[in-house]
């Protein structure tokens, strides 16, 4: 990750919450941004940079803009500053208790249309140069495209997900950039639509040592003791391996696996899944 | 003019408009006097500045040994920190005690650093120079250059405003 672009999480914010006396309720208002929150404490630092902490009330919660990046924490700590352009950039931050952070990208299938990608841990590190949010504990990636009728699944017990470091323009596949997850790896990939936007029934389930997806190779890679099973027309049936590539076209659809390792096997035929992870 | 070292001297000017005597039998006389100015210093050897003060209009008092306290009108002055100015304030109208080295400020008060730039709006203040801590009340709203927070019952700051915090977390995050 060498990226030298300094990742813009354009602000905020919401906040609907009127005072209370006691480190109470208040809210943050800017330019376009507003912030759900219980207490606040800013330290000034050079270069015009802040260090902000907030504490919910329950919750806080902060909408960023580029990427879209919708926030909601019990507790954030981080360093912003503003750019050129007066957007609010959050170059490094912590997020903790139930974090929730969902970014937002154009669909896989419309440019029009919006998938997210949520990232659920109790704790991520959010670091700005890289656009990346990494959890050292158990996390859950969760990709949602209403328009193709997609939902993929991912956890692990450590892990991280980058996004896009401008949120992109056009169909985006899975909505992010690159992710990895180790240690006892969940999957699970619902498709409820056809090529048509027609119903149908075509998943896929398993499990595995490890997952990492790359938007550039376009694809999915489960290693270590794979296990996946599912109604996908691809796979209908079981496979058991030590590395599956899961091969997506351009509209970020399964088109293709790949199966390596040794051992590997695979047992075709229709039956329903016999293994859905939750 | 009227210049006084409040706390540590009598105003230079005293048109004298009232005298009592307060429980400890002390005798305080008043002093409605115009425009002017006053520090308020720590007391023993070091004698720190702790705030500065103008007034165009004021209430003076002061007991016979020589502590004084008063309520000023149209008040302009500073909060220091180590002994030096670090911001700036104006209000409508302050008021500071004999016992004490706090100084209250009301009413439309703007306190503004320089130094990063900051401001903080506010309907009432009290600096506690002992702590050097703002105790900012009612529709509180901070500006800097990256946020504007706002408006909150209470929030305290520092004296420069680089740290700015609702109570529980003020001095308490790294």
């Amino acid at each position: 990750m060498t990226r030298k672009f300094q990742a813009a999480l354009g602000a905020v914010i919401i906040a609907t919450a009127i005072a209370a006396i006691g480190g109470g309720q208040g809210k943050i208002v800017s330019k376009n941004e507003f912030i759900d929150f219980g207490s606040f404490n800013v330290k000034l630092l050079p270069e015009k940079k802040v260090r902000l902490t907030m504490l919910g009330a329950p919750r806080v919660v902060a909408k960023f803009e580029s990427p879209r990046l919708d926030l909601n924490v019990a507790k954030f700590e981080g360093i912003l500053f503003r750019d050129a352009k007066n957007v609010l950039v959050v170059q490094e931050a912590t997020f903790s208790g139930d974090v929730q952070a969902t970014i937002t990208a154009p669909s896989a299938k419309s440019g029009t249309a919006n998938q997210t990608a949520r990232i659920e841990s109790a704790l991520v590190h959010f670091t700005g140069a890289t656009s990346t949010f990494t959890s050292p504990g158990k996390l859950t990636i969760t990709r949602t495209d209403p328009s193709a009728g997609e939902v993929l699944t991912m956890t692990g017990n450590s892990g991280w997900m980058r996004t896009f470091a401008q949120r992109p323009t056009s169909a985006s596949k899975l909505g992010f950039e690159a992710a990895e997850l180790n240690g006892a790896v969940q999957f699970k990939l619902v498709d409820s639509l056809d090529e048509n936007g027609k119903p149908q029934s075509s998943n896929i389930f398993g499990r595995a040592n490890r997952a990492t997806y790359d938007h550039k190779a376009s694809k999915i890679v489960l290693s270590g003791n794979v296990h996946l099973d599912g109604d996908h027309p691809l796979m209908i049936g079981q496979i058991d391996a030590s590395k599956v590539e899961l091969i997506l076209d351009a509209n970020g659809e399964v088109e293709e696996i790949d199966v390596t390792g040794t051992p590997a096997t695979a047992t075709m035929g229709k039956k329903p899944p016999a293994e859905r992870p939750r | 003019m009227a210049a006084a070292m409040i706390g540590c001297a009598p105003p230079t000017t005293r048109p004298i408009s009232s005298s009592s005597k307060p429980k400890d039998d002390k005798e305080v006389e008043y002093a409605s006097v115009g425009a002017g100015r006053a520090s308020r210093f720590s007391r023993g050897e070091e004698r720190s500045l702790l705030w500065e003060i103008r007034w165009e209009s004021a209430r003076l008092a002061y007991d016979t040994d020589g502590n004084v306290g008063g309520e000023m009108a149209k008040v302009s002055g500073a909060f220091t920190k180590q002994g030096k100015a670090a911001s700036t304030f104006s209000a409508q109208s302050a008021k500071s005690q004999f016992s004490v080295n706090d100084l209250e400020v009301a009413g439309s008060v703007t306190i503004v650093a320089s130094d990063p730039p900051a401001k903080l709006i506010c309907q009432r203040v009290k600096w506690d120079p002992k702590l050097e801590r703002i105790e900012a009340h009612g529709k509180v709203i901070v500006e800097n250059q990256t946020l504007r927070i706002g408006p909150i019952e209470t929030v305290y700051a520092s004296a420069d405003l680089k740290e700015v915090s609702t109570p529980d977390l003020f001095g308490k995050t790294k």
